[in-house]
């Protein structure tokens, strides 16, 4: 928009330019001639002025002489009495085409003046003259004419006028020549801004031609480039006129419906791809798009294409107007969601199977939650029952108990005893696995001087070389949290108790990622590395319990609780030289646990 | 010994033998107080409102409801809502006995306002001991409020 107001001012002030350099020379000439013409007219004027002066000279001369000749005693002839009487007839016509002539300069009006007085007065003494001789004084006649000579002389008069005369002329001479010598400068100067202008517009001309050519020839490769990439898209792209006929195709779109792209102009749709575009409510629609400039969006549709495939597609399509036509074109494209729309399916059909999974999971849940209370509440009174009856059964016996009676009382006794605590490790660790977390920030440290000073009673008289590195304060479960320092410190006792130094370390490394790594080092009893995967099963031992007592919870508690805390446990031992036990935790923002916790 | 010491025990259980167990461990207790067993939460109910089979019994409070969760009919905990909501016996001390360690049966009882709640050991020495416990408090040395 801008350039554009700015290509106008260049134009309008290049035609005032042009305007200028046109019409001052012609003005320059038309004041030239104009001029000339005035110049000639002066000398004219003053060659007039000349000629009558010296006429008028002539006249007064011609007649003075005619009464000299009279006054000396020549004969009256008609001629000599013509030339006398003329001068009187003619002077006053002269001097009155004199005054007009120089009325415009009060100089020579004066000189005019003066000459005019002369001119009378040497009339009226030729006249004087006449009339002495008519009376036959012819001595007066002369000394009248001798007066005449003597009281008004003439030609210095004359002189003057007519050297003011030419004087004038030549001083309008030199002005007309001056002002011609500027105007043929101006001339000069114009025809040289002419050339110069002429120079400017072939040059701008040049430039324009070559910009224009310049951007036709991009607007050529634009087009070329445009067209290489709707040739080249692989999504079928047609152009249609308001008949529905084909004013361009793609090769996609050609390849799809069977036909050569380069004779793909002027068909019918519904002639095209076999009956593929024979839906009529799309017919319609793509009818309407052209006419009424209705979008279509994302028209879905089944098309049995040329190569026999049913094809789900999509069909787009807008009113675009032609750049070089009236009439509006329909663009269309065509998207190809075959795959797309197996795809889909298959995630359906995935997502309903996984539906009904969750279902049976959540059903599943619900059977364990009841079995697991139906564990907890209905299978440890038949222990009670059993151990119960037992005992009363021994004392109902009294004396008559011997001592393999009460031996298998004891043994059904301490059975249920077992069977109980096996149950209720089973609950815990079921509770472990359903129950949700408290997350909170929890001090390892004081976990671990706990978990310490519990597993104490079990180190007796050994020795425990205790190595506690400093540790973290993280987020988690404390409960949980302590249930797994006991176990693992619990176990590293209960496994160093055969070693006289026993050697327990704890400790913390940070991976890259900023998890926690914290460990228990032992040198006790250790594992072997092939059973290593056991190790954190349910009810899982790789001791016998005459030598390590333990029903194999504890570890699998722990795994599952770091499992639940995103992290992961792993083990590494070897046989009578001590194992290491690792777990991890992610690393998490205290704040926003802390957040997360309130 | 006045008549408040003899005061009876209620025992709500639907196992007969761990009803046993308790009024043999009640029994060893040496406690003068009466225990009355019943089998599940409605039985029970009938007995403190003496209709039903106990239409006739003999006015008198109980020194101690010990009451099972898992019952037929009308369970434990349905019991204890259906006293906490009745001003009769809303300080009427009962005591669960379960073996449930549930949270969620922990939670509700204590929710409904019971005055202890006990673990059945599988132990018979511990659950003999647990009883006889119960007994000797509630029944011994609680003192109540006469005339509830």
């Amino acid at each position: 928009m801008i350039e554009r107001i700015g290509l106008r001012w260049r134009l309008v002030g290049l035609l005032a330019a042009v305007l200028v350099i046109v019409a001052l020379p012609y003005v320059v000439t038309r004041s030239s001639v104009e001029d000339a013409l005035n110049s000639r007219d002066w000398v004219t004027h003053t060659a007039d002025v000349k000629a009558s002066v010296y006429r008028l000279d002539a006249i007064l001369r011609s007649g003075e002489a005619a009464t000299y000749a009279l006054v000396s005693g020549a004969e009256d002839t008609p001629e000599i009495d013509e030339r006398v009487r003329y001068p009187r007839e003619t002077v006053p016509g002269i001097l009155a085409s004199l005054r007009v002539m120089l009325h415009d300069n009060a100089d020579q009006l004066t000189r005019l003046a003066a000459i005019d007085a002369i001119a009378s007065g040497r009339m009226a003494l030729a006249g004087q003259a006449i009339e002495r001789l008519k009376a036959g004084d012819r001595q007066g006649a002369l000394a009248s004419m001798q007066d005449a000579q003597r009281m008004f002389p003439m030609r210095a008069k004359v002189k003057e006028l007519l050297d003011e005369e030419s004087q004038l002329l030549n001083l309008r001479r030199e002005q007309a020549q001056s002002l011609a010598s500027n105007n043929r400068l101006v001339l000069l100067v114009a025809a040289l801004a002419q050339i110069a202008l002429l120079g400017i517009v072939v040059m701008v001309s040049e430039r324009q031609i070559a910009i224009r050519l310049a951007a036709e020839s991009r607007v050529a490769e634009a087009v070329v480039r445009s067209q290489l990439i709707v040739q080249a898209v692989r999504e079928p792209i047609a152009l249609l006129d308001g008949d529905l006929r084909t004013l361009l195709v793609n090769t996609a779109f050609a390849e799809l419906y069977g036909f050569d792209p380069d004779d793909g102009g002027n068909r019918r749709l519904d002639e095209i791809g076999h009956g593929a575009w024979s839906d009529t409510a799309l017919l319609q629609r793509l009818t309407d798009v052209v006419a009424r400039d209705r979008e279509l969006w994302d028209y879905e549709l089944t098309q049995r294409t040329v190569d026999g495939v049913d094809r789900f597609v999509v069909i787009n399509a807008r009113r675009i107007q032609q750049p070089d036509s009236v009439s509006p074109a329909l663009l269309l494209t065509v998207s190809d969601i075959t795959a797309r729309a197996l795809v889909e399916q298959k995630v359906t059909e995935l997502n309903r199977q996984l539906e009904g999974k969750v279902e049976q999971v959540s059903d599943v849940n619900r059977e364990l939650e009841a079995f697991s209370y139906s564990v907890s509440h209905d299978l440890r009174a038949p222990l009670r029952h059993i151990s119960g009856f037992a005992t009363k059964l021994e004392s109902h016996l009294g004396d008559r108990a011997d001592d393999r009676v009460r031996h298998y009382v004891d043994v059904i006794g301490s059975s249920s005893r077992r069977m109980a605590q096996l149950i209720d490790d089973l609950l815990v660790f079921s509770r472990l696995g359903r129950g949700a977390l408290r997350l909170q920030p929890v001090d390892m440290q004081s976990l671990v001087e706990e978990a310490r000073s519990l597993a104490e009673p079990d180190v007796g008289q050994r020795h425990v070389d205790w190595r506690i590195a400093p540790l973290p304060i993280v987020v988690g479960d404390e409960n949980m949290l302590r249930t797994v320092w006991q176990n693992l410190i619990g176990n590293a006792v209960k496994y160093t108790a055969r070693r006289e130094r026993a050697s327990i370390e704890v400790g913390v490394d940070r991976t890259a990622v900023g998890d926690y790594e914290f460990y228990v080092r032992d040198n006790g009893a250790g594992f072997d590395m092939q059973y290593a995967s056991k190790l954190f099963g349910v009810f899982q031992r790789l001791h016998r319990a005459s030598e390590f007592p333990g029903n194999g919870i504890g570890l699998a508690n722990v795994r599952r609780i770091i499992a639940r805390h995103g992290g992961r446990t792993w083990a590494e031992g070897e046989i009578d030289q001590g194992a290491i036990f690792h777990f991890s935790l992610p690393a998490s923002d205290l704040p926003a646990a802390r957040t997360g916790d309130a | 010994m006045n008549k408040r010491d003899l005061r009876t025990i209620l025992l709500v259980e639907d196992s007969l033998a761990d009803a046993e167990m308790a009024i043999d461990a009640l029994r060893e207790a040496k406690l003068a107080n009466p225990v009355v067993h019943v089998e599940d939460g409605v039985e029970c109910l009938d007995w403190l409102h003496r209709r039903g089979r106990f239409a006739g019994r003999a006015e008198d409070e109980p020194a101690v409801i010990l009451l099972d969760i898992k019952m037929p009919r009308m369970d434990g905990l349905e019991v204890l809502q259906e006293l906490r909501s009745e001003e009769k016996w809303k300080r009427l001390p009962v005591v669960i006995l379960s073996s449930s360690r549930e949270e969620s049966d922990l939670a509700r009882s204590w929710n409904l306002g019971v005055n202890a709640y006990v673990l059945k050991p599988v132990d018979v020495d511990q659950f003999f001991k647990a009883v006889q416990t119960l007994g000797h408090f509630w029944a011994v040395l609680n003192q109540r409020p006469d005339g509830e």
